[in-house]
């Protein structure tokens, strides 16, 4: 559906076919926001089982290479940057390898400090990585220059005139959905708005695959 | 099997592509400690493929009031199999000794 039949279908809703009391701009800042809604659901199954990406995140696939420079370590997060994918490291800039996402949490240092578990510049597969306050941070140092391949989800680009959601059909209704029960809270209609936020929630598992 | 090769085939066996609390050294060392357990196992049953041999430096020292000759069997057989069946025989020269 592009985004101006979305808008069609939201104002058959809001039976308003024409901007009066909803103008365009807030419905579609409200399609806008739906479409960061269904990936927000998304993400949370995506975080249980990183091995698999749902198909509703599948177009926000997308990869950045670039270099670290001498002695450096880390590097800025892209820009839009939601949720890492997989990582190759080279600490040298040649050949990169896979990396493992280190998580941040309680033990993080202590494995960091484990021998078995450690970052060895020397050794493919022991590389290790993790993000912290914006920057992805590798544990082996670049010497002189370090080289890496991110892949990770981007956040979509805005449902606007002229621009459609960036997630699959098959979500756009629930995307309309969301926006009707939000644009109704405009109109003070509590009660409905809930009813139809419960059937938009709904519709969010049958959308992940 | 190469090492690269049985550290693959512990990941895919396993599922540990991509698991933090598995790399390859690790895996690696799992790897050492299951061929040591074997390498015991078999050791005394033929097993030539592992055999060899390392010189004694011997040092003149007091055991129990007699004169005896000590060899560091960590110096001089680093990788010797910690086990008391690894010794398969001693050969000395009566001349040096």
């Amino acid at each position: 559906m592009i985004s101006t039949a979305m808008l069609t279908k939201l104002r058959t809703s809001l039976d308003e076919a024409s901007a009066t009391f909803w103008s365009d701009t807030e419905c579609y800042a409200a399609l806008a926001d739906g479409q960061r809604e269904v990936i927000n659901f998304a993400l949370i199954f995506y975080n249980k089982n990183p091995e698999h990406i749902p198909e509703v995140l599948r177009p926000l696939l997308t990869s950045i290479s670039s270099t670290i420079g001498s002695s450096g370590s880390s590097a800025n997060l892209p820009s839009g940057f939601i949720a890492p994918v997989s990582i190759k490291y080279s600490h040298t800039n040649t050949t990169q390898v896979p990396t493992f996402i280190r998580s941040n949490g309680q033990g993080h240092f202590f494995k960091q400090a484990n021998s078995l578990l450690q970052s060895v510049a020397t050794t493919p597969f022991t590389y290790f990585c993790y993000f912290l306050a914006g920057t992805i941070v590798f544990e082996t140092a670049a010497a002189p220059t370090a080289g890496y391949t991110l892949e990770y989800l981007v956040l979509p680009s805005d449902i606007a005139a002229g621009q459609n959601a960036t997630i699959p059909d098959f979500t756009h209704d629930a995307i309309v959905q969301y926006a009707y029960a939000q644009l109704l809270l405009k109109d003070k209609k509590h009660q409905e708005a809930a009813q139809e936020w419960q059937k938009f929630m709904a519709m969010l598992p049958n959308l992940i695959f | 099997m190469t090492l690269t090769t049985m550290r693959d085939v512990l990941k895919a066996n396993l599922q540990l592509h991509g698991n933090p609390n598995f790399p390859d050294n690790l895996l690696t060392h799992y790897l050492n400690v299951a061929q040591r357990d074997i390498q015991t196992q078999l050791n005394g049953l033929g097993m030539k493929k592992w055999e060899t041999s390392d010189a004694l430096t011997l040092t003149g020292t007091s055991f129990n009031g007699k004169s005896v000759k000590t060899s560091s069997l960590t110096t001089d057989c680093p990788n010797m199999l910690e086990s008391p069946k690894s010794i398969i025989y001693i050969d000395c020269d009566y001349l040096t000794a």
